[in-house]
């Protein structure tokens, strides 16, 4: 498992690799001088100057990557141009309401969604399970951004049960924390949750099947006992795949969840430091954002290795 | 709450006399259709205000720096109004009046500027304001690494302390008019040396007491979140009516608009064609109070004169004839714009009464000039997501009748100045922001800096200077820059279109919107907002 585990790694800090470079020469490519961007009001062409050299963006393209890499490997991910403070720092204050927002999504996404998939596989072809893919296909076709304002219209602006912008951390208490993440979290797992039912109820039926459920049911054994041990474990793969894409997914969602419902996550920063060209903290995100999606992906791959031990080989 | 806009004209009338009397808020509103709109009144008394409450207000725009010297956008300003007071501040016309500086006096020759300065200011942090402090910030501008005042500051040449509370600043020859209109601004807020010598750059990130402002910030949450409390032992007892202020940054114009229906926010700041008209859409519904405020912002159709098929005169002229300014403010605005024929609002001294439309809309003779020309093509930049964009759009329509091809450049808002001012796109539509004093305007948007007027030769001779000369009077002065606003809208330099107007949405106990300072730049002080009892 360790080999196996190691194997990915090695495949995961070549993309790591790629996906922050190719980020490095798009904002440098791209249009404008962030020089000039901090440069304050009507600044002198030597001014603009001076803090090109400063910043070090007089230097190649690639002595430039090479350094900010070789500094961010060590955890020094440089310091912001908006304000100067560490990127470490600044985002570390944002990764905690993003972190949130998503363990909130995810574990909505998962309860229901493999209850319901469950639900669906058991009473497969009669009506609960037509009324739950139904809602699943739904749910599907549904922009997150839509459901958002939905949401906030419904249970924030007119019912009143929620905040409708803003975060408390987890310190504040519980409710105060859940309430103002329930509607993002929601709005961000309606459609890895209608997946993970579509893809679990597809598996399971599928696995119920299959003449070993025929004969563990033959046996004596109870029907949690078969559902949780025998078939659920062989349906999961699929819904893995799947809960793994959606996660990167959701990660992304939040650059827009996270303006409707003003919250100050990793999602509203990025879009900041787009708008303002903060450059060592957008490439400091699309760092961290892949490295997490890295890690989720391996802890899939091998998870495979412990749902079906023959992909370790 | 009002219901209708005839109420809230209403409103506005009994309201203005009040209005008259008050800071820069209401100011050149004459002929404007600012609406105050609902209960309390805008104009409450100050006696009626609850001096425990706490205000949450939403703005656009992150507190990024808080250290006046490294403010890299006027944004800022709606932040460190609060905590820093500064030389002078704009009265309700735009003219200068005292703040830290009680008076200032130019030398007769226009060689140096002398400040008499307030003798009874202490800062947050204990220490005492005098001439040194102002010798200290200045220098400080004009030297600190990333100042972004260096500008700004550049005319003065040398600062001398003639003694505790006066100080003389030698200018360079012919600059400085603009100086106390400056100091209004970033340029003349106060920082505690103290501070600044034992604290260095964690004053952009955590200002603490470094300011001597009726408000001490107690919590920053860089880009997100500024708390901040009342100073006791203000100096001045006509400000600072909460005890506590929370100015949040909240981008989304219609998360600003939620919060304050859902009671997260007090108030908020609403700009934007589309967005306005669904606020006052929400107000007529009762669903939360609103101010609607005309700025003094003015958006401008800039013409680059040295690129492609802007380089003949009549293809420009043809442009400023073929804008339709009354369509737009019905059309996009719903009425809630005021036609712009030139930069500076009605009621600014630098404001002429007597300008006559030059180029007044006639899609005919623009129709003609352009065939004339052969047609033309150009590229027209807004910045993504700016209330200019929608201008743009309309300006693709307009002038598209009259056989002109408009390419739309949409362009993120960091970038798209600077492309403009290295002469990188053809034409921009921008949300001006008029300097405290046109000599400032000239240089940032006219002379250089944006420098509209490239490609056109020497246009103004000496006249420039002569706007520009510190011993010359208000009027004086005055008349110089109508002079270089007619050339302007002949030679077609740039195309003023249309002042918008913004609304502050808020809940029945927040007053005073429409006489903060600076309210009608569109980053207002908050510093004299109250929630009544």
């Amino acid at each position: 498992m360790t080999l196996y585990a190691l194997r990915r790694l090695a495949v995961a800090l070549p993309i790591l690799v790629a996906v922050t470079f190719c980020v490095f020469a798009l904002v440098d490519l791209a249009p404008g001088d962030p020089a000039a961007a901090i440069a304050g009001e009507n600044p002198t062409p030597e001014r603009i100057n001076e803090i090109r050299v400063m910043l070090g963006l007089d230097e190649p393209l690639l002595t430039r990557y090479v350094s900010w890499f070789t500094a961010a490997v060590q955890a020094d991910l440089g310091s912001s141009l908006a304000n100067g403070q560490s990127v470490t720092e600044v985002i570390g204050d944002r990764l905690p309401v993003t972190i949130s927002l998503v363990f909130v999504a995810m574990l909505i996404t998962l309860v229901v969604g493999l209850a319901a998939g469950m639900l669906a596989a058991l009473r497969h072809g009669r009506p609960t399970d037509r009324v739950i893919t139904a809602l699943a296909s739904g749910a599907i076709a549904l922009p997150p951004f839509w459901v958002a304002l939905v949401l906030v219209l419904l249970f924030s602006v007119n019912l009143g049960w929620f905040p409708s912008i803003g975060y408390e951390p987890l310190s504040a208490g519980l409710w105060p924390w859940l309430s103002h993440l329930l509607l993002p979290a929601i709005a961000l797992s309606l459609l890895p949750m209608a997946e993970v039912t579509m893809q679990f109820r597809q598996a399971l039926a599928t696995v119920l099947k299959l003449d070993y459920i025929t004969n563990a049911e033959a046996r004596g054994l109870s029907r949690p006992r078969v559902l949780g041990k025998h078939a659920a474990k062989n349906a999961a793969v699929p819904v893995t795949t799947v809960f793994a894409y959606r996660f990167a997914q959701v990660l992304g969602g939040t650059v827009a969840i996270e303006s409707v419902f003003d919250l100050p996550g990793i999602g509203r920063l990025a879009v900041n430091s787009v708008l303002s060209r903060d450059i060592p903290v957008l490439l400091g995100l699309v760092a961290l954002t892949t490295l997490i999606v890295l890690v989720i992906n391996l802890l899939v791959d091998i998870s495979y290795g412990y749902f079906n031990p023959k992909v370790r080989t | 709450m009002l219901t209708t806009t005839s109420k809230r004209r209403s409103a506005a009338a009994i309201l203005a006399g009040a209005l008259l009397l008050a800071p820069l808020a209401a100011c050149g509103s004459s002929g404007s259709d600012d609406k105050a709109t609902g209960s309390p009144s805008a104009a409450a008394d100050p006696a009626s205000f609850d001096r425990t409450a706490t205000i949450t207000i939403g703005t656009p725009s992150p507190s990024n720096i808080l250290d006046p010297a490294l403010q890299n956008n006027i944004g800022q300003n709606t932040f460190t109004f609060l905590i820093y007071d500064s030389l002078t501040q704009m009265d309700s016309d735009y003219q200068v009046q005292p703040m830290l500086a009680t008076s200032w006096e130019y030398a007769a020759d226009g060689s140096s500027l002398t400040l008499k300065l307030r003798d009874d200011v202490t800062f947050n942090d204990g220490t005492k304001f005098d001439a040194s402090v102002v010798e200290a910030n200045i220098n400080r501008g004009k030297t600190l690494q990333g100042s972004a005042l260096v500008a700004a500051l550049n005319p003065i040449d040398k600062v001398v302390v003639e003694d505790d509370y006066t100080v003389r600043l030698e200018l360079k020859k012919g600059l400085g008019a603009e100086l106390p209109a400056v100091f209004a601004l970033n340029a003349g807020m106060m920082v505690s040396p103290k501070a600044f010598t034992e604290r260095g750059g964690e004053l952009a990130t955590d200002p603490g007491t470094a300011g001597s402002g009726p408000y001490i910030p107690v919590q920053v949450t860089s880009g997100q979140e500024l708390v901040l409390e009342r100073s006791d032992d203000y100096w001045n007892d006509d400000t600072a009516y909460a005890q506590k202020l929370i100015v949040r940054t909240v981008v989304d114009q219609a998360a600003r608009i939620n919060g304050v229906q859902t009671g997260d926010l007090d108030v908020a700041q609403i700009s934007g064609a589309s967005p306005v008209q669904e606020s006052l859409a929400l107000v007529d519904r009762g669903a939360f109070e609103g101010d609607l405020i005309s700025q003094a912002t003015p958006v401008v159709l800039m013409l680059n004169a040295e690129r492609g098929d802007l380089k003949k005169p009549e293809i420009r002229q043809a442009i400023a004839m073929a804008v339709n300014r009354e369509e737009m403010v019905e059309g996009l605005f719903a009425g809630n714009a005021t036609a712009a024929d030139q930069f500076y609002a009605e009621g600014f001294w630098a404001h002429d009464d007597d300008f006559g439309a030059e180029r007044p809309f006639d899609a005919d003779a623009a129709k003609k000039l352009v065939e004339e020309a052969g047609g033309a093509e150009i590229d027209v930049a807004a910045a993504t997501g700016s209330t200019a964009e929608p201008v743009a759009q309309a300006l693709q329509d307009q002038l598209g009748k009259v056989g002109i091809k408009v390419n739309l450049q949409s362009i993120p808002f960091a970038q798209i100045d600077d492309m403009y001012r290295r002469g990188e796109l053809d034409a921009q539509v921008i949300n001006a922001s008029p300097a405290p004093d046109p000599a400032s305007t000239m240089d940032y948007y006219v002379t250089s800096g944006f420098n509209a007027a490239r490609g056109h030769g020497d246009l103004f001779g000496s006249l420039v200077a002569e706007a520009a000369d510190p011993t010359k009077s208000i009027d004086e002065r005055a008349a110089k820059y109508h002079e270089i606003w007619k050339i302007m809208a002949e030679k077609d330099v740039w195309v003023p279109i249309l002042w918008g107007q913004q609304v502050w949405v808020r809940n029945d106990k927040v007053a005073n919107v429409p006489n903060l300072s600076w309210v009608r730049s569109g980053f207002p002080s908050y510093r004299d907002i109250g929630k009544v009892k």
